[in-house]
């Protein structure tokens, strides 16, 4: 049975910079995916061609949610860019190693030029890291103090008039502590939720080849195929959600 | 104990218990929409959509068992 990486294996080094095969993958992806919105808008058309009815629905689909989610329209307008890209670069990376012959391309060391990008976990914890990231930056250029104040309570206590109520304040900053742990805890669910899943699913195929070289792995490879539509659509709307979520927040009083 | 048998038992206690309660949601899930959509038909392809964002996410506590799962067996 083939060695099982956690960790892409680096192909080769370009100025002390590691390329591992997880990266190179995801510059075929970005390359791939730039080209079919490229020939997506070049038809645009009243009659729409197939690759316009795609990218059209698919834009629809993101812009209702978007809508849906953000108070401030402006504010949705901003992000439906990112969102759209996330969801079609997260598909064509879930599915990049379905590419007959892809995944077989070798150096001379054995090594393997091509992987799913997305079954390597640098790629998603970016995203989440990212999508987090840029949700307090967003916050704090909006209402720095009262971002801030969301996490640091330390002001209920000088609402204290009782010992009862010095008891609710000191409750009130724990559970502001308890935020920012929870915030570090949605970049660990965003990226090892589309990691795991995607890597289990190239797990489980390499298994059951192993075991059973015809016919049988064919629906484990429908499985993964299936898992990895429905995680390229539940990332975008989760980041979508912390997005929204922190911003609303932020703009609620100010 | 040797340190690569409690490596497996734990990679297998792992996965095996951190799967009993993803388990049971997506069934709660499951049968709940299907109850829905069998009261009120009308709804059923936005339910459905709904049920399956729903799953992906209640799943992802078996994803988390089976990443640790993979971690104790492949990276330490």
């Amino acid at each position: 049975m083939q060695a099982v990486n956690v960790k892409s294996p680096v192909l080769f080094e370009f100025f002390n910079l590691n390329i591992t095969s997880g990266l190179l993958s995801s510059f075929v992806v970005a390359v791939a995916l730039i080209l079919f919105l490229l020939l997506a808008k070049r038809q645009f058309a009243l009659v729409p061609s197939k690759f316009q009815i795609i990218a059209e629905s698919t834009l629809l689909f993101f812009k209702k949610n978007i809508d849906s989610a953000f108070e401030d329209k402006q504010m949705a307008k901003r992000f439906l860019p990112m969102i759209f890209v996330m969801f079609w670069f997260i598909l064509l990376a879930n599915q990049f190693t379905i590419l007959p012959f892809i995944a077989d391309l070798t150096n001379n060391d054995g090594v393997k030029f091509f992987q799913s990008p997305t079954s390597d976990i640098n790629l998603p914890l970016a995203w989440a890291l990212m999508v987090v990231g840029l949700s307090h930056v967003m916050a704090l250029s909006i209402a720095p103090i009262k971002h801030i104040g969301g996490f640091l309570k330390f002001g209920e206590l000088l609402k204290v008039r009782s010992i009862g109520g010095l008891f609710n304040a000191l409750l009130e900053i724990f559970l502001g502590l308890l935020d920012i742990i929870g915030e570090i805890a949605r970049v660990v669910s965003l990226s090892a939720r589309l990691f795991g899943n995607i890597f289990a699913g190239e797990l489980m195929i390499m298994v059951m080849v192993f075991i059973v070289p015809y016919i049988i792995p064919i629906p484990f490879i429908f499985l993964s195929i299936f898992g990895g539509l429905i995680h390229a659509f539940i990332f975008p709307l989760l980041s979508l959600q912390y997005l929204a979520l922190t911003i609303n927040n932020a703009q609620s009083n100010s | 104990m040797e340190i690569e048998a409690a490596k497996l038992l734990a990679a297998g206690l792992a996965i095996g218990l951190g799967a009993i309660g993803p388990g049971i949601g997506e069934g709660i899930i499951a049968g709940r929409t299907l109850e829905a959509m069998g009261r009120n038909p009308e709804v059923s392809d936005d339910l459905f959509s709904k049920m399956i964002v729903a799953m992906a996410i209640c799943e992802s506590t078996a994803i988390y068992a089976l990443v640790v799962a993979f971690l104790i067996l492949f990276a330490f």
